[in-house]
């Protein structure tokens, strides 16, 4: 047992280096590219529509620290992220990492729970679907969940807003709130999580399901039958474990891309969280928030990959003996 | 191995026995007319070149074929005909009264499974017995197969030998102590030294559980070794059947006198011509474009016939 745990700890503390010299190598590149793009590294660091005179363009700069040598900068940028600041925007004439932290807590209630839950359903009802795949049921509610999976999200979040909000009034049109109590940021959430766990359980669904179809067909699962394991005992005690592997790489991905991947929810529904936040600095080339967003979207994949490996090596102890 | 037989009522009665399988290319008659026996405590060995269809007779006793097989016949066992049970009910004789051992033991345990659950299993799943308690049993089981050491119990089976997954497969197979160990090709692709072994083990095991033993195996030496009758197979049927020693010792069939003669100590002679097709087999008997003695004879179909009182059988004009 302790040689397990061993082999553990040096497999973790490996991967945590490996991912740590990632985040340094691309915060570094989010250093060198305003300044190494052509044109004024002060309008690449501001955003190229803010308008400012002479005099203010003069004070920035020796502000930034613009005028000093590069490895001064270098040191400065990283003593900032440290302190969490993120710059200042411009557009929005706040520091970014308030804007940030005020954004994102608003996309993560919206999409923590349509994750946790589509991930949770997709595995469940995607194991059984390819378990029984020859079952007329089940092939229906494949087909179902196949048209769910080839349908753009924004057509559907349009549908479901149309149908059921504008047209029946059962939920409230947009925004994250209108009074602000608990109650009623769960009346205005309940539409877009509904939508976005659709999209994640369709996504999880048809990769468990194949995965399922695939690792039936092996020999060990033929021999537990042989053992006398029956329906879905055999499912659960040898299948489901090998299936669910290629879904922890998708889990990491899903959770890497959190803040942006709610985009098109957050745009239909009038949401303002991250992704629209990223949206709008996109059209209004407001490059402080871009590069925050950036830095915090690093972080949150680095370290959801992080957490896969961990996983994937709890569950599959092939790879954390290798 | 093990002991002499009374010829009171088999514990398995195969009865015409046939596979056949749906493929693209045609029907696949892997097994036809299979018809044999097995007593308490005996141990049966089904032997004939790769491709015979001896696995596949073991598959299906247990309904482990896949689904584009069609079978026909019986297989008796304590009063049910074990081809017509739901998969519910075989799924608790499988394991339980009757095991069965796979020729690629790696492949065959779970990758991502320790192996002492693995071989715990059958006492969660047949008897409902706890996971610590179950986990007590397959140590002593696994010690007494000589892999006692503590840790092994929770090791995986990628970072054991063949060898030793075939031995957990081998205290898998026994835990619950089976009426009937199947064992398919227990030696395959181990070399000389390792099948020796994993043949006494499996000898080790008859004495241990009682258990009669069903031998699925090419290697003819390793039957004459370990077991009590033997049954020859080529192309799907049963050509010769009878005592070890008499069977060996006396081949009648043209096919298990020229299967014997491949072996190294009798001069490594190999048998002309190449094994049939199983879509189109020969008329007649099967083995008739390989056999030395053939006559007009051999291009109709001939029954397999007992050649004396002591349960000799063979399937050849000649007899």
């Amino acid at each position: 047992m302790s040689c397990t745990n061993g082999a553990t700890m040096t497999f973790s503390g490996k991967k945590a280096i490996r991912y740590l010299l990632a985040i340094i190598l691309i915060f570094s590149l989010n250093f060198a590219i305003p300044r190494a793009m052509p044109g004024d590294p002060l309008a690449n660091l501001l955003g190229e529509d803010v308008m400012l005179t002479e005099e203010s363009i003069a004070e920035l700069r020796a502000k930034m620290g613009l005028d000093l040598p590069l490895h001064h900068q270098f040191m400065a940028y990283w003593r900032d992220i440290f302190r969490f600041d993120l710059g200042y925007s411009y557009h929005l004439h706040s520091p970014v990492s308030a804007i940030i932290l005020s954004r994102m807590k608003w996309t993560l209630l919206l999409a923590i729970p349509s994750l946790i839950l589509g991930a949770v359903l997709g595995t469940l009802l995607g194991a059984l679907a390819g378990w029984k795949s020859r079952d007329a049921g089940q092939k229906f509610e494949t087909g179902l969940v196949l048209m769910i999976y080839c349908t753009p999200p924004y057509f559907l979040s349009l549908l479901s807003l149309y149908a059921l909000s504008f047209k029946l009034g059962l939920f409230p049109l947009k925004g994250f709130y209108s009074t602000g109590s608990a109650l009623d940021i769960a009346h205005h959430l309940m539409l877009p999580v509904i939508v976005m766990t659709l999209f994640s359980l369709s996504r999880n669904y048809m990769i468990m399901r194949g995965s399922v179809i695939q690792e039936r067909g092996n020999l060990y699962a033929a021999y537990a039958r042989a053992k006398g394991l029956y329906g879905e005992e055999l499912l659960f005690r040898h299948v489901f474990k090998n299936a669910i592997l290629p879904i922890i790489t998708l889990l990491a991905l899903d959770f890497g891309f959190i803040l942006s991947g709610a985009l098109f929810i957050e745009i239909v529904f009038s949401m303002n969280g991250m992704g629209n936040l990223i949206y709008d600095a996109l059209l209004s080339r407001d490059y402080p928030v871009l590069q925050g967003s950036f830095l915090v979207i690093t972080l949150m994949v680095v370290s959801a990959n992080l957490l896969a490996d961990l996983l994937y090596s709890r569950i599959d102890p092939r790879v954390r003996w290798q | 191995m093990s002991m002499c037989h009374d010829m009171n009522a088999p514990i398995l009665q195969v009865v015409g026995l046939s596979v056949r399988f749906e493929t693209p290319l045609g029907l696949v008659h892997a097994a036809e007319d299979v018809a044999f026996d097995i007593h308490e405590t005996e141990t049966l060995a089904l032997v004939g070149e790769t491709g015979c269809g001896k696995s596949v007779v073991a598959s299906a006793i247990m309904q482990l074929l896949p689904g584009n097989a069609v079978v026909d016949g019986k297989a008796l066992f304590s009063k049910m005909d074990l081809l017509k049970l739901e998969e519910k009910e075989i799924s608790r004789i499988r394991g339980n009264e009757i095991s069965i051992i796979f020729q690629n033991p790696s492949l065959s345990l779970n990758p991502i499974i320790e192996v002492g659950e693995q071989i715990a299993e059958p006492l969660q799943v047949h008897r409902k017995m706890a996971r610590r308690e179950s986990h007590h049993v397959a140590k002593g089981l696994l010690s007494r197969l000589g892999l006692g050491e503590r840790s092994l119990m929770s090791m995986y089976p990628f970072q054991f030998s063949g060898g030793m997954n075939q031995r957990v497969m081998i205290a898998t197979s026994m835990i619950l102590s089976p009426k009937i160990i199947i064992a398919d090709e227990p030696t395959k692709g181990l070399d000389r030294a390792l099948a020796r072994d994993v043949a006494a083990e499996i000898c080790k095991v008859m004495d241990l559980t009682g258990a009669s033993l069903l031998l699925i195996t090419h290697d003819i030496s390793l039957a004459g070794m370990i077991s009590d009758r033997i049954a020859v197979m080529y192309c799907g049927e049963i050509v010769e059947m009878g005592k070890c020693k008499e069977v060996l010792g006396e081949p009648l069939h043209p096919y298990t006198r020229a299967l014997l003669d491949c072996l190294p100590e009798r001069g490594f002679k190999p048998i002309p011509g190449a094994s049939p097709s199983m879509i189109h087999p020969p008329q007649g008997c099967k083995f008739h474009p390989r056999c030395p003695h053939k006559t007009q004879e051999c291009m109709q179909k001939q029954r397999i016939r007992k050649i004396d009182g002591d349960g000799r059988q063979v399937r050849c004009w000649q007899y």
